[in-house]
């Protein structure tokens, strides 16, 4: 614990240090910080050996005093089983710097920081991501003009590889009135969804192999934006720097288009060819349209999805599978401040190849939500949600809704929020049934300043045939504080991500 | 699903009632100014509010005057409801006179060829020191009491966005700068639920994970934050024969393969490479579009862990 609470001081240290713009003649600043106390409850592996379970009548299945149990083949093998696990409670505490220095006398050039300082007040070993303690997602400086934009330091790539981290720099250069664009980037690359390198032991938790040296980053192509008819092309390539040879990491090229035909028309889409694996990825394209009152909006599409793996890992070889969705939704506003909006997908892998000895294994599913939201009445906000998916694996049920009340006194919100949800898992007696309420205060006291708390109950049924099954609930609490500097009229008080919550949004 | 699909060929029924009004107004005058140039040489005979008195355009009967079918032709025109600006920050009546050019024309642009406001032109005078929309350092509240959101952000959005964000990400850095797409793409360990996924999504995850709703990685690091969390949860495995987990499904890992290749991502959020090695070294793993040269002729160090120097092909 004492160790934590340095960790914290010396966090919150350098966020100040960072936060102070003693050169910058125009600065923006957001610090955010959030603590959660969360518990949840694992399971501990425990065995016996095959002469002493007995089989279950109605099941078909192994059990031992009242455990299902799974056995190796042969009677001397010995069989496993979990039983229910200690609660690991958890408490992390994050603080998120996001800064942007600007004014250096260079129409254009500014500089941005976006880091993290994080810490698991309760036990370090149990909440994900807090570690290490300080984790630097971007800092970089950049000049734009209207004909070229370079990037030097860390920053992410953003297309349909998803986000590529580099250290290095990036070159865009715009043409005929910047309605084509042609940019590369190079440097090393970070490890993937983590702002860490591969060779990080935090990313490698189960002590694989990982390469030793991290990876050469090289991308680069050219896009346009023509009257209504805009579109990507991108190449995409990562190489093994401890490799004499060159061997590569990743080689992926991708290709979007967008078309905004007249009358409220879209068509997206967009394809990831895997060179490196020689298969087409993920690709969809959609079909949208907006009636010219707006109260509708709808889509229709396809899409498929084919996970990728490095290029230096084994999975590859052992063929994951795509499947093939055709999905829609639709948005309607009848009334002021009503939207109703239902979504479904109908989806279907490819043929695995694989022998299923169970007969058992699907390979198909649907998922669907329908959803409405009123705020027509002065003050109140209503949102409630149902969805279902019925899938190859895995089956959840959940009905989520919630109630915003803007208090007069302004910049005060007050939300109630209940959910319930169900969810079967396939191989596994597993079934879970969770209730949750919460109650959450969102207040504005200073336009610079956003504070939020939220208490939540939870209860969870952990259904099983056997004697695995338990109940058990708790309290949840989030507590969050979003802090403001800066040398400009603007005050982005609000995060981003936090506009998402509906709550949030009328906060604002 | 028949009554879902009923359910929602019900709501395409009454959508297409089209009952409801608009939320807000999408549409733009087109008046050609430049034709009309010699007949109106002050913007306020048209545009009174621009003065503090009158509406900010004019009325049908003041353009039927010369386009009543005779001296020309009718036209269909009707003022603009609202005719709210796109910088509802601004103000004509408070604004400090100024010529309308200085502001509604673009630098060199003939007489009368006008269009909406020039920002550059606003940010010349206003201290801003970046091209427009290069935010933050273009404060948006200068001439924008809240940011305006664009005709495409309605409905799902949210879910839609990736597709146009990748076709033409200079657009959306008309208003967004990368740190925004991090606030939800990298999430901090203690953002409160809901952001992204769904309040309790620590219980639901396990159902969208498998069936591979959306790429999990694309935000989280599967190392950091699967395997990690999954091996204090006690589930990761480094031997393949302990698959009590798998408990509703005897002799589960001798036949997986089909669900293996349909969620590889769910279960390699729990098994190692060495588990899995350790009977496919000797049970072939390779299955549908397995481009066994395309791999092995970029990387063939994984192919190595079960051929060994024997690798079919041979090193490239």
């Amino acid at each position: 614990m004492k160790g934590s609470f340095v960790r914290v001081l010396v966090a919150a240290g350098a966020l100040v240090f960072w936060t102070a713009p003693a050169l910058a003649q125009g600065y923006q600043v957001r610090l955010d910080t959030w603590f959660q106390s969360v518990a949840y409850k694992g399971w501990s592996l425990d065995s016996v050996p095959f002469a002493d379970v007995t089989t279950n009548a109605t099941t078909g299945g192994y059990e031992w005093n009242g455990f299902a149990v799974t056995c190796g083949q042969g009677t001397t093998s010995t069989c496993y089983y979990y039983i229910e696990g200690p609660a690991r409670q958890a408490a992390p505490l994050v603080s998120t710097l996001d800064a942007a220095l600007f004014g250096f006398g260079v129409r254009g050039l500014s500089f941005r920081v976006k880091a993290r300082a994080g810490t698991d007040l309760a036990d370090p070993t149990v909440w994900p991501a807090v570690n290490p303690t300080m984790q630097l997602l971007e800092a970089y400086g950049e000049y734009k003009n209207k004909l070229l934009t370079v990037l030097l330091g860390r920053f992410h790539e953003t297309n349909r590889l998803g986000y590529i981290g580099v250290d290095g720099a990036k070159a865009e250069v715009f043409l005929f009135d910047r309605k084509l664009e042609v940019f590369g980037y190079g440097g090393w690359g970070l490890a993937r969804g983590a702002p860490l390198l591969v060779t990080s032991q935090y990313v490698n938790p189960l002590d694989q192999y990982q390469p030793s040296e991290r990876q050469y980053v090289l991308g680069g192509g050219l896009g346009w934006r023509l009257k209504g008819f805009e579109g990507r092309w991108l190449y995409h390539r990562e190489i093994d720097a401890a490799s004499s040879a060159n061997y590569l990491f990743a080689e992926q090229t991708t290709l979007d288009l967008a078309w905004y035909p007249k009358g409220g028309f879209s068509v997206t889409g967009g394809v990831l060819w895997d060179i490196g694996q020689n298969v087409v990825g993920t690709a969809d394209v959609a079909v949208g349209y907006t009636t010219p009152k707006r109260n509708i909006r709808g889509n229709v599409g396809w899409r498929r999805y084919r996970p990728s793996f490095p290029l230096w890992q084994i999975w590859n070889s052992f063929s994951p599978v795509a499947y093939n969705a055709g999905f829609g939704n639709i948005y309607w506003w009848p009334l002021r401040g009503l939207e109703l909006r239902a979504l479904g997908e109908i989806f279907k892998y490819e043929d695995a190849e694989a022998t299923d000895r169970f007969g058992t294994v699907a390979d198909d599913g649907w998922r669907g939500q329908f959803g409405a939201t009123y705020s027509g009445i002065d003050r109140w906000r209503f949102d409630g949600n149902y969805w279902v998916e019925n899938g190859a694996g895995a089956t959840q049920l959940g009905v989520d809704l919630r109630a915003t009340w803007e208090s007069p006194i302004d910049n005060l919100t007050v939300t109630g929020h209940g959910g319930y949800l169900t969810r079967p898992l396939e191989y596994r007696y597993n079934d879970v049934k969770g209730w949750n309420g919460a109650l959450r205060i969102d207040y504005l006291p200073f336009p610079d300043l956003r504070v939020m708390g939220e208490a939540r109950y939870y209860t969870e049924d952990r259904r099983r045939p056997d004697a695995a099954a338990f109940e058990w609930d708790q309290w949840r609490f989030n507590l969050g504080v979003t802090l403001y500097f800066g040398s400009t009229p603007d005050a982005p008080t609000l995060h981003p991500s936090i506009l998402l919550i509906p709550e949030a949004r009328s906060a604002k | 699903m028949k009554t879902m699909m009923m359910l929602a060929a019900g709501l395409v029924f009454l959508a297409a009632a089209g009952t409801g009004p608009a939320p807000e107004l999408g549409s733009q005058e087109q008046f050609p100014h430049e034709r009309h140039a010699a007949l109106f040489t002050d913007c306020a005979m048209c545009h009174a509010s621009v003065t503090g008195q009158g509406a900010l355009y004019p009325d049908a009967s003041f353009c039927a005057g010369c386009h009543n079918g005779q001296v020309q032709p009718a036209v269909d025109y009707q003022p603009p409801a609202g005719g709210a600006y796109a910088a509802d920050n601004f103000s004509h009546a408070t604004h400090p006179p100024t010529p309308c050019a200085s502001c509604h024309q673009a630098a060199g642009a003939p007489a009368m060829a006008v269009e909406r406001a020039v920002v550059d032109n606003c940010l010349s005078c206003h201290g801003v020191d970046a091209p427009h929309q290069s935010a933050p350092e273009s404060p948006c509240s200068v001439c924008h009491a809240q940011a305006p959101q664009p005709a495409s952000h309605i409905g799902a959005w949210v879910e839609e966005h990736a597709g146009p964000a990748s076709s033409a990400p200079e657009t959306c850095a008309n208003c967004h700068v990368r740190a925004d797409c991090l606030a939800c793409h990298r999430p901090g360990a203690a953002d409160p639920a809901p952001g992204y996924h769904q309040a309790d999504y620590l219980s639901a995850h396990p159902a969208e994970a498998w069936s591979q709703f959306a790429e999990c990685s694309s935000c989280h690091n599967p190392g950091q934050f699967c395997q990690d969390c999954h091996q204090t949860a006690g589930l990761t495995s480094d031997n393949i024969q302990s698959t009590g987990y798998h408990d509703g499904q005897q002799g589960f890992n001798v036949g997986h393969g089909q669900a293996a290749r349909q969620s590889l991502e769910s279960c390699v959020a729990c098994h190692t490479e060495s588990s899995c090695v350790s009977c496919h070294r000797g049970v072939n793993p390779h299955g549908p579009n397995f481009k066994a040269e395309s791999l092995r002729s970029r990387n063939p160090q994984p192919c190595t862990v079960c051929h060994g120097t024997a690798v079919p092909g041979g090193s490239p």
